[in-house]
């Protein structure tokens, strides 16, 4: 069971500019002298540190969407007052810290169903699973799925074509797969192969001929 | 790590801690996730003729690209010609018949949707006297075509795609 940081937001992200060393000397003088006082600032920062490395790796296996990194950017961006012409990163982080916590869980996710989504991506995160988050998966996929124009119309975005079951009346059949060839679907589609020896049936009046209509299956 | 990902990282971290202690564990797969079945769907027909002889690969242009003709059992054929393609109305439940070249006819039958949003469906090819020669039943991604073949038609043989349209 993780326990939760007790350290306040603006710190966190204090803690977290200084794990990528992003602050300026005097902050980083400053931190370093309450990481050294506070325990719990110790605490937090060894969680965010576990944390940073988890997302890294997680993120180095498979980078983050584009268009979600962004999205959030832009994002908290538009929430925010043009800056000032000199702002020092901590300072800026800090004005950001409330839009930041803001778009916190929803991103996060984001992030935890992208990352269910890819189950081969090594080294994914294994986050508590959030009742709610089935539902912003949901919305997320309908949302990346609906065909322009149609905005009821469940489309797959997944496996291909499966056989459920397949009968025929005293004929071999022989199933093939082939790659899935649609657009956000992957897996396999299938060919059902059915030899035609039907002395009696239309197919002699249509003209058939026995001959090379086999691929020998 | 860039400043961008910085708000993700931070997303991820206080998830992880929150949920740890305060959020419910009960696990919702979205393959669980109901999905209300359309009244109707539809379907494209597509009715291909193959035939092999020396003359060499063709294509009939109004085929258009599909990457399954370079995979068997397709491969074993060098010339293809597009017989029929017709888009129809599945309506759940109640089978569709559709007449092909040779005589013979396939009924399509759209019966539900699975919670991954794949349409079950049915194809099935009746004899001149209603009776089935051949039925298969898919799970079938919509978009994705499935292909009944071996009938003989003119020398060659019919390749029968089947493509859900929602």
């Amino acid at each position: 069971m993780t326990k939760p940081l007790s350290v306040d937001e603006t710190t966190l992200l204090a803690l977290m500019a200084y794990l990528d060393d992003e602050l300026s000397p005097a902050d980083r003088d400053a931190l370093d002298v309450r990481i050294a006082e506070d325990p719990e600032v110790q605490e937090a920062l060894a969680s965010l540190a576990e944390g940073h490395a988890l997302v890294r790796d997680a993120f180095a296996a498979m980078p983050v969407p584009a268009d979600l990194v962004a999205s959030i950017v832009a994002t908290v961006e538009r929430a925010t007052i043009p800056p000032p012409a000199v702002v020092r990163p901590f300072a800026r982080i800090r004005r950001l810290a409330p839009v930041v916590m803001a778009l916190s869980l929803p991103a996060a996710a984001a992030i935890f169903f992208v990352m269910r989504s890819h189950p081969e991506a090594p080294h994914a995160l294994e986050l508590p699973q959030v009742e709610s988050a089935p539902t912003m998966q949901a919305v997320l996929t309908e949302a990346e799925d609906m065909p322009e124009g149609d905005e009821s119309a469940p489309v797959n975005d997944g496996e291909g074509v499966d056989v459920a079951e397949v009968e025929a009346s005293a004929h071999p059949i022989t199933v093939f797969t082939l790659p899935a060839v649609a657009a956000r679907v992957h897996g396999t589609s299938i060919v059902v192969w059915m030899d035609d020896d039907d002395s009696d049936s239309a197919v002699e009046n249509a003209g058939a001929s026995a001959e090379g209509a086999s691929p020998q299956p | 790590m860039t400043r961008s990902l910085r708000p993700c990282l931070l997303a991820a971290v206080l998830a992880y801690s929150a949920a740890g202690t305060a959020l419910p564990r009960t696990v919702v797969d979205a393959a669980s996730v109901p999905v209300a079945a359309p009244a109707r769907v539809a379907g494209e027909v597509m009715v291909l003729l193959a035939t092999q002889s020396d003359a060499g690969r063709s294509v009939d242009a109004a085929i258009g690209a599909i990457p399954q003709l370079s995979k068997p059992p397709f491969n074993a054929y060098g010339q293809w010609k597009l017989v029929d393609r017709k888009t129809v109305n599945l309506e759940r439940g109640k089978g569709t018949s559709i007449p092909v070249a040779n005589g013979r006819t396939l009924q399509l039958t759209y019966s539900d949707i699975t919670a991954d949003k794949r349409f079950r469906v049915s194809a099935a090819m009746m004899r001149e006297d209603g009776s089935s020669l051949q039925k298969v039943n898919v799970v079938a991604a919509t978009q994705e075509p499935f292909f009944l073949a071996g009938q003989k038609y003119q020398g060659g043989t019919l390749f029968i795609g089947i493509t859900v349209k929602p």
